[in-house]
C-alpha cells in the first residue's frame, strides 16, 4: 500500500477543516463585536464566498423584538453589498444607500420572513483583492 | 443553516460543452475578425449568465435564545417544572439522543437565564457543556469567559453570551465533522423544546396571554426553514418521523388562524381557533415527549 498517495487527501481534508474553523473564528472575533449592545442569538451563518457568487439567507423575524443584522467579510475582500427584502421582494434595506454600512437595526410591526442577499462590489483595482474569503451574517437581539 | 448550489455544476458543465463546441467550430471555419469577436462576445455572455446563477441559499431557524426572549417579554410566569430534568441525562447514551438533548437543554438554559434563574442556569450550562463534549464538540466556551462567570454568576448578558457560544460551536462543529443529521437534530431539539415551553406557559382563555399566543402562531413562518433542514436528512431513520410530525404541525398552524369580517363590515380580522390551538399544543407536547424520552 502506497500510503504517501493518501497525503493529498489528508492535506485537502485538513485545509477544508482549517477553512471552516478559520471562518468560525472570523465570525467570533471580527463580526460578533459589531453586535455591541445586542445579544448574539447563537446562529452561525458563515461561508467562504467567491467573487462570482451570491448568498441569500432566509429567516423569520418576529414583532416586538429589536434586531441587528451584521454582514461582514474579511479585510482583503471587496466591499459587500447587501439588501434585505420581505418574501414578496419588497425592499426593506439596501446598504448601498447607507454608505455600504455593515449592519442594520430594525423592529417589525408584524412577523415576516426576510431575505438577506449579498454579493461583492467589483472595483477596477480588483486584482489587489482576494478572489474568495470568509463572510459572516450574524443576528443580534436587544435584551 | 443549509446550502443549495442551484444546479451550478450541471450548468458549468453544459456551458463548458457549449463553449467547446463554439471553439471547435472556429477551428474548421475560415476565421475572420468579425466571427472571432462574435464568438468572444457569446463566450463572455455565457460566462456572465452562468456566474449570475451561482447562488448559495441558507435557511435559518430561530434560536432558543430568540424564542425564550419572546416568552420572557410576554410576561408569563417562569416554570421550572416544564424544563427537561437534569436527571434524564444518563439516559442519553447514543449520539442522536445526545444531539437532541443538547438542543433541548440549550433551550431550557436560555429560558432559565432570561428569567434570571442563575443557579438553575449554571447547572444546565454544565449539563450542556458535558453533552457537547460527549459528542466530540470541543472548546465550546473560552476559559476566560468561564473564569469571568465564576466571579459573577448573576451576569445575565454573560450567561446568554456563553449559551450562544455553546449553541453556535456545537451546531457548527458537528457540521464541520460531516455529522449533518446530528446538527439538524440538535437544532430541531432546541426549537421543539422552546415551543413546548411557550405553549405550556399559556392559557388560551387568559387575556394577558394573547400576545404570546400570537407569537407562538407566528412561528409558522419558521416551518419552511425547519422543513428544509429536515428534508436534507430525511434518509436518517430518526429524522424521518420528526419530519412527518412537522408536516402535521404545519396543517394545525394553518387551521389555527381564522379570518372573518369585522362586525361593522369595514375589513377582515384574524382570530385564533381555540380548539385547533389546543390540538397544536398537544401535538408539540407529543413531539417533545418523543424527543426527550
Amino acid at each position: 500500500m502506497k500510503y504517501y498517495l493518501l497525503f493529498p487527501f489528508f492535506a485537502l481534508l485538513f485545509s477544508l477543516n482549517f477553512g471552516f474553523s478559520q471562518c468560525r473564528d472570523f465570525a467570533k472575533e471580527q463580526c460578533k463585536p459589531k453586535l455591541a449592545g445586542y445579544l448574539h442569538d447563537g446562529n452561525y451563518n458563515g461561508v467562504v464566498l467567491h467573487q462570482e457568487e451570491e448568498v441569500e439567507l432566509h429567516k423569520a423575524f418576529f414583532s416586538g423584538q429589536k434586531y441587528r443584522i451584521v454582514v461582514a467579510g474579511e479585510n482583503n475582500l471587496p466591499t459587500i453589498h447587501f439588501r434585505i427584502t420581505d418574501s414578496d421582494l419588497n425592499l426593506i434595506f439596501d446598504n448601498e444607500e447607507s454608505n455600504f454600512s455593515d449592519y442594520f437595526d430594525f423592529e417589525l410591526d408584524e412577523a415576516k420572513t426576510l431575505i438577506i442577499s449579498l454579493d461583492f462590489i467589483r472595483k477596477e483595482d480588483a486584482q489587489l483583492q482576494s478572489e474568495s474569503g470568509c463572510v459572516s451574517i450574524l443576528f443580534g437581539l436587544k435584551l | 443553516m443549509l446550502i443549495y448550489r442551484l444546479g451550478s455544476m450541471r450548468k458549468i458543465i453544459w456551458s463548458f460543452c457549449i463553449l467547446l463546441l463554439f471553439n471547435s467550430c472556429n477551428l474548421f471555419s475560415s476565421k475572420n475578425k468579425e466571427q472571432v469577436s462574435e464568438s468572444e462576445m457569446l463566450e463572455h455572455q455565457l460566462m456572465q449568465e452562468n456566474s449570475e446563477k451561482m447562488k448559495k441559499i441558507f435557511f435559518v431557524l430561530p434560536s432558543p435564545i430568540e424564542i425564550s426572549l419572546l416568552i420572557k417579554n410576554s410576561g408569563v410566569r417562569f416554570r421550572e417544572d416544564l424544563m427537561n430534568a437534569k436527571d434524564n441525562l444518563p439516559g442519553y447514551s447514543t449520539s442522536p439522543s445526545r444531539a437532541i438533548a443538547l438542543g433541548v437543554y440549550c433551550a431550557d438554559l436560555s429560558y432559565a437565564s432570561l428569567n434570571e434563574q442563575f443557579q438553575i442556569s449554571i447547572e444546565y450550562m454544565n449539563v450542556s457543556r458535558n453533552l457537547a463534549e460527549s459528542l466530540g464538540v470541543l472548546k465550546t466556551v473560552g476559559q476566560d469567559k468561564i473564569r469571568l462567570l465564576e466571579s459573577n454568576v448573576t451576569n445575565k448578558e454573560l450567561i446568554i453570551d456563553i449559551i450562544s457560544e455553546i449553541y453556535m460551536e456545537s451546531s457548527q462543529q458537528l457540521r464541520e465533522q460531516d455529522r449533518y443529521s446530528l446538527a439538524a437534530l440538535m437544532l430541531i431539539g432546541g426549537w421543539v423544546e422552546s415551543m413546548y415551553l411557550a405553549t405550556q406557559s399559556v392559557d388560551p382563555n387568559e387575556e394577558s396571554h394573547q400576545e404570546l399566543i400570537k407569537q407562538i402562531l407566528d412561528q409558522k413562518l419558521s416551518l419552511e426553514s425547519i422543513k428544509m433542514v429536515l428534508r436534507e436528512n430525511q434518509s436518517d431513520p430518526i429524522v424521518k418521523p420528526i419530519y412527518l410530525d412537522i408536516l402535521q404541525l404545519e396543517k394545525l398552524f394553518e387551521m389555527s388562524m381564522e379570518t372573518s369580517e369585522m362586525q361593522d363590515g369595514t375589513g377582515l380580522i384574524d382570530s385564533v381557533d381555540q380548539l385547533v390551538f389546543v390540538q397544536l399544543v398537544a401535538k408539540i407536547g407529543d413531539m417533545r415527549d418523543y424527543l426527550v424520552n
